[in-house]
């Protein structure tokens, strides 16, 4: 392997360390458990709301029914009395014919809210049974976080017993040793990759300074005059 | 989820109860409870004042039919009584004789065929929670059965007003499958 790909490969270790310090399973979990529970807050909500619209359309039921039984109750009064005698009865029967009239009016409302009052009942029960759901899987998880949590206690305390008990513990010579070891393949590393460096640049820089090296461009051109010198001395 | 996910995600409001488990004490305005085979919804809420930094409190609840009142008092254990408002003439026009007379209820009233036994006399102040910040000052005459199971109770307002209620206690788990409301 490259020294540049091992210093890479370093970094890349440190990040995921990094990066699973963050994603710690427990932790995750709980968020996990407390994003459940605003899904079921509100859906409690929901499933409150719904209740509450179906007690408002039964006390609208009793209303409607207690109206319609007040309209029969007056019209059967009216006749009554124009039986009696005591009220015209073609008067008592335009009444009554009015009163029996909102009397079907209220029992209509009735049978609506009847209708609203079992259509809210069937969608309760269909709430119902998701909120129950979910509920009892957050219960669920609940429970398994709390035995994830104490397994992970344990295992870190034997871990560490382990540990101690091998003395391959943070402190011992081993560890001190193979941590020596490591630095020094690091510098190793590190001195061996600026060395490379250095050659390379100076490589370079010998290829410059030769270029526009005074002593050599003079020698070239002291060479080139010998050159015409002897040429002019032959002719 | 990605690792940004929750960074970056909305802080939500916590709710004041626990979701899973919603309890009594939990109730507010809005909330549905399940009830002696009914389902209830608290309409309002009215706080008692005893002295001594001891409250209780009271929700009117409703189930389409009817009204009640559920009263909660939290001493060295929850105590919880349901009850419904009453005519104080129902119990005997002598109750409100003796009150208006000589300001002192008969030690023993009996109503519906039942007989009660005062238990205690408690001056205090109540608040309607949802209407206003006024606490109004009155005085409670609390009686029991002599199993202590049913109780009633008269409440005198002003000079000469007066209210009674009747009704019993209950336990915790007949309150059930309690739900929040959205409002609050």
């Amino acid at each position: 392997m490259g020294i540049f790909s091992r210093l890479f490969t370093i970094g890349k270790a440190e990040t995921n360390s990094a990066i699973d310090k963050l994603e710690d399973p427990i932790k995750m979990t709980e968020q996990g458990i407390r994003d459940l529970k605003v899904d079921l807050d509100k859906s409690l909500q929901a499933l409150a709301e719904v209740k509450a619209m179906a007690i408002r359309s039964k006390r609208e039921l009793n209303d409607h029914k207690a109206t319609s039984e007040s309209y029969e109750q007056k019209a059967i009064m009216l006749l009554q009395r124009a039986e009696k005698g005591d009220l015209d009865p073609a008067e008592a029967d335009r009444l009554a014919t009015e009163a029996l009239t909102r009397k079907e009016e209220a029992t209509e409302s009735a049978k609506r809210s009847e209708e609203e009052v079992q259509r809210f009942e069937t969608n309760i029960a269909q709430l119902d049974a998701n909120v129950k759901k979910l509920r009892s899987s957050i219960t669920r998880y609940e429970n398994e976080l709390r035995t994830l949590k104490a397994r992970s206690r344990v295992s870190q305390a034997t871990q560490k017993i382990n540990k101690q008990m091998s003395g391959i513990d943070s402190s011992s010579t081993v560890s001190m040793l193979e941590k020596m070891k490591d630095k020094v393949a690091q510098q190793e590393a590190m001195a061996e990759a600026y060395g490379d460096i250095a050659n390379e640049s100076k490589s370079l820089d010998d290829e410059i300074d030769s270029a526009l090296d005074e002593k050599s461009f003079k020698a070239s051109s002291s060479l080139e005059e010998l050159k015409a010198k002897m040429k002019n001395k032959g002719q | 989820m990605g690792l940004f996910d929750n960074f970056f995600k909305k802080k939500e409001k916590e709710p004041h109860y626990d979701s899973t488990d919603i309890r009594v004490q939990d109730l507010d305005v809005g909330f549905v409870f399940d009830y002696d085979l009914s389902t209830w919804e608290v309409n309002n809420i009215y706080e008692y004042d005893w002295g001594d930094n001891y409250f209780t409190r009271e929700y009117k609840i409703s189930n389409g039919e009817k009204s009640l009142f559920l009263s909660l008092e939290e001493d060295d254990e929850l105590e919880l009584s349901v009850s419904s408002k009453i005519k104080v003439r129902a119990l005997g026009s002598e109750v409100v004789d003796k009150l208006m007379t000589e300001q002192k209820p008969p030690s023993e009233i009996t109503y519906d065929g039942r007989t009660y036994y005062l238990e205690e006399e408690s001056p205090g102040y109540f608040h309607d929670i949802g209407r206003s910040d006024d606490w109004e000052e009155f005085v409670s005459w609390d009686y029991e059965d002599d199993k202590g199971e049913y109780i009633l109770t008269v409440e005198q307002w002003g000079e000469k007003e007066f209210e009674a209620s009747a009704g019993k206690y209950i336990k915790e788990f007949e309150i059930s499958n309690i739900l929040p409301s959205g409002d609050t």
